[in-house]
């Protein structure tokens, strides 16, 4: 199995020895283990280069023209009066500054959240692995991200104090994952719960159709930066954008068919029954959609990939929505 | 389930008169089952493992965890929080004897500390787990939940018997004496055997009465001389298990047979008799009265020193594993279907003393150990039980260090040798994934040394002075404290 040759066991030689000098082991890395997967794209999104090509072209233009104009602008105000030409200089100055600083922070959020991407990666591949040693490093890394947060110190020297050296990977990144996760976790659920209700209350009372769309937009962006700040992933717009599309991707791939069999079993209980004044419905398949994308985004933000048992399910989920659905309900009809 | 507290049959006015006959413990014993059955109460959780396997050592450093609530940072009631604490109840009428607790612990925490004395038979423990409720629902009832226990400890070699079952005398006569004769026990049967052919020399059958009493114990003696011999160069597969473990038979008389060859001289219709007896006296009730009862199960194995014990003691180890493995597939065995209908619904074999071997080498200790019994366990598996395989070590005495040897780094393990009063680094050597094959006998790959342990913490916390003990807990027992 291994190359090397085998070393028969031995006691080493005590006269040399002084067997508190030595270090306490962190176990190397066993290099037999196959290279971590690339983070595999979902879906075989083509590529489009031509018009890519076009849109940055047309958008660098745009930007070239806009600028030219401001100079000329300014320019131009400097030759009615220094003072007005200072003034509308010093605002263009600031906007230029604001803009910089603005694209500065989103491509510092999508950096975070696609490091983010890659400690799971890893994560994901140790924790099907039987390695020893090469979980230190990556929970390093977790910390690292989790600096500024001093709720968790408190759970991270939990953590460590726990922790034996005994423990494989995949134990470490569990214990990891359950001591100081669990209460994000947690409030992650909370937040992804009260999304889901609100979003199926409100699309089941608003009058004008249009509006729903509003109200779940809105509601379900808000529901993702908020699950994403408290992973630490403080999202920008463009990370908001990417977490939007990934979240309703993984759904596309594997959601709506749980999610459609799951409520169609529903149906014939009498949980959605309750409910199902035809508007009431839709508001409660609008809230389950929501709360479905909150889960998958739950994951995407998570550094460290949910166990199998972790994941939190949506069966419960939904079955928590729908219940408070209908006894909303059931006040309601009361009142009216 | 959850408002289990609120009502305890035990508590009602006729029940406290029925505990205090003793003539009546069978059948308190059988209301009991039918109390904890209704209520989902008590959990049976057996542990078993042939001799030296460290049976004491876990069963007392996972009370004592369990009583501090601490170093279990994998069992679940632990995880969410909710584990509220344990403590040890009073053995009920009809209970086997206690399991000694407090002397074994007193063993481990004393200074120096010190393996404790093995157990010899069945015994018991009861505790009581109180985990926080969770639910709306259950929270309106009670606050918390209350989860009883039983442990209990015996021999796996009694296990070993199982065959015996479907076996008349002559048959098991045949297939003992035969597996006396094989090459790697011949050496310490000489005596019996010998003692045998004589016997057959003389084709006399000594006339009923005491010289046929007197030779039969002395034939039994001899056996059972072998057999202590054979368990004490390492050998599992020995039966009649209770002549090594006769727990509360020791001493009684119908327990002295052996194996005769057919149509041997000397006292064949008595140790036929006496063999029947212990067959369906001894090992069927072991079975109807114990072995139906337990829920949980598991297996500790020491198969660190099975390999020390070279090719021999290793196989024979695989066969008495395997022939554990038996007692779990009920199903295909008509045997005990015609017994009892079982109910284990966890089966968890684990390599124990893990901590004598490297860290990184633990995996191999789990693979090799499911490479042993690797066709029983895929049996098990088509009966519905589905054992899982685990490397623990119950008290850790070592730690693990590095050395460079010639330009390699080396992982080895620093502790206080058994019997030697320094401490000291070695490299314990390395345990094969899969069975070992002819080379890695010869060349003497596998010399682990036995380690003395370190005193138990008295008051946890902190990192666990145990490998995977928890997981192994939780394995057996958090499903039911969810």
């Amino acid at each position: 199995m291994k190359q090397r040759e085998q070393i028969r066991p031995f006691e080493l030689d005590p006269a040399t020895l002084k067997p508190d000098d030595l270090e306490i082991l962190q176990p190397e890395p066993d290099g037999s283990l196959p290279a971590p997967l690339a983070p595999a794209e979902v879906t075989g999104a083509r590529k489009r280069p031509w018009l890519k090509l076009f849109l940055s072209g047309a958008a660098a233009f745009a930007l070239g023209v806009v600028g030219l104009d401001a100079y000329d602008y300014t320019l131009g105000l400097f030759e009615r009066s220094v003072w007005l030409g200072g003034v509308f200089s010093t605002l263009l100055a600031l906007a230029a500054i604001g803009a910089f600083g603005w694209v500065g922070r989103e491509v510092w959020s999508l950096r975070r959240l696609a490091k983010v991407d890659d400690l799971r990666t890893e994560g994901e591949r140790l924790m099907a692995s039987e390695a020893h040693g090469q979980a230190e490093d990556l929970l390093r890394k977790v910390e690292k991200l989790y600096r500024e947060r001093t709720e968790l110190d408190r759970p991270i020297w939990r953590f460590h104090d726990q922790a034996s050296d005994a423990l494989n990977d995949r134990e470490r990144l569990e214990l990891f994952a359950h001591t100081v996760f669990q209460p994000i976790d947690k409030q992650a659920y909370q937040i992804v719960k009260r999304s889901g209700r609100d979003i199926g209350v409100l699309t089941a009372l608003t009058p004008i159709g249009a509006l729903d769309s509003l109200i779940v937009l809105v509601r379900t962006v808000a529901m993702m930066r908020a699950i994403a700040r408290l992973y630490g992933v403080r999202p920008g717009l463009a990370a908001t954008i990417s977490l939007a599309k990934r979240g309703v991707r993984n759904i596309v791939i594997a959601g709506v068919g749980d999610l459609v069999s799951h409520a169609a079993v529903e149906t014939a209980g009498a949980s959605l029954l309750k409910i199902l004044s035809a508007r009431a419905g839709q508001g409660a398949i609008n809230g389950l959609l929501a709360a479905r994308i909150g889960l998958s985004v739950m994951q995407i933000c998570r550094p460290i990939p949910f166990a199998q048992d972790e994941l939190p399910s949506l069966k419960k989920l939904r079955a928590e929505i729908f219940k408070e659905l209908a006894d909303g309900r059931e006040a309601a009809d009361k009142i009216g | 389930m959850a408002s289990s507290d609120w009502f305890d049959p035990r508590n009602l006015p006729g029940m406290s008169a029925l505990q205090a006959v003793p003539a009546l413990g069978s059948f308190q014993r059988n209301i009991d089952d039918l109390i904890n059955l209704t209520l989902d109460r008590t959990v049976r959780l057996a542990v078993t493992g042939l001799r030296q396997s460290g049976k004491t050592v876990f069963i007392t450093t996972l009370i004592h965890h369990l009583l501090n609530g601490q170093e279990l940072p994998f069992f679940t009631p632990v995880k969410q929080k909710r584990l509220l604490g344990a403590r040890l109840l009073p053995p009920y009428v009809g209970d086997p004897p206690p399991f000694p607790f407090e002397t074994s612990r007193a063993s481990l925490t004393a200074e120096p500390p010190a393996w404790p004395e093995p157990t010899r038979g069945l015994s018991s423990l009861r505790l009581e787990l109180r985990v926080a409720n969770t639910g709306f629902l259950a929270r309106q009832f009670s606050d918390y939940r209350s989860q009883q226990i039983e442990i209990i400890d015996y021999p796996g070699e009694w296990l070993l018997d199982l065959p015996m079952m479907d076996q008349s005398f002559e048959d098991w006569s045949a297939t003992t004496i035969e597996l006396a004769r094989s090459a790697a026990r011949r050496d310490l049967a000489a005596d019996w055997l010998s003692a045998l052919d004589e016997d057959a020399k003389t084709k006399v059958n000594a006339p009923a009465g005491p010289a046929e009493r007197e030779r039969a114990a002395t034939l039994a003696e001899l056996y059972r001389r072998y057999l202590k011999a054979a368990q004490a160069a390492g050998f599992s597969f020995l039966q009649p298990g209770r002549m090594t473990m006769p727990g509360d038979l020791a001493g009684a008389e119908h327990l002295n047979f052996c194996p005769l060859p057919p149509g041997a001289g000397g006292p064949y219709t008595l140790m036929s008799d006496r063999f029947e007896h212990y067959r369906d006296r001894v090992v069927r009730p072991f079975y109807a009265d114990h072995f139906s009862r337990f829920d949980r199960q598991i297996v500790l194995v020491d198969l660190i020193s099975a390999l020390n014990r070279g090719r021999a003691v290793f196989e024979d180890t695989q066969h008495a594993l395997n022939t554990v493995m038996e007692s779990f597939r009920y199903g295909a065995s008509s045997l005990i279907a015609r017994l009892f209908r079982p109910r284990i619904e966890k089966l968890l074999f684990v390599a124990t003393k893990a901590d004598h071997v490297a860290h990184n080498q633990h995996h191999n200790l789990r693979l090799l150990l499911e490479q042993m019994v690797v066709n029983a366990a895929g049996h098990a598996r088509f009966e519905g039980v589905q054992p899982v395989f685990m490397a623990i070590a119950s008290l850790r005495s070592t730690d693990m260090v590095k050395t460079d040897h010639h330009g390699q780094t080396l992982s080895c393990v620093r502790g206080r040798l058994k019997g030697e009063d320094r401490e000291t680094v070695l490299f314990p050597g390395e345990i094969p994934p899969d069975l070992p094959v002819d080379d890695d006998w010869a060349d003497g790959r596998f010399h682990f040394r036995d380690f003395a342990p370190r005193r138990l913490r008295i008051n946890g916390g902190g990192q666990p002075q145990h490998i995977r003990v928890d997981q192994a807990l939780d394995i057996l027992l958090g499903d039911r404290l969810t």
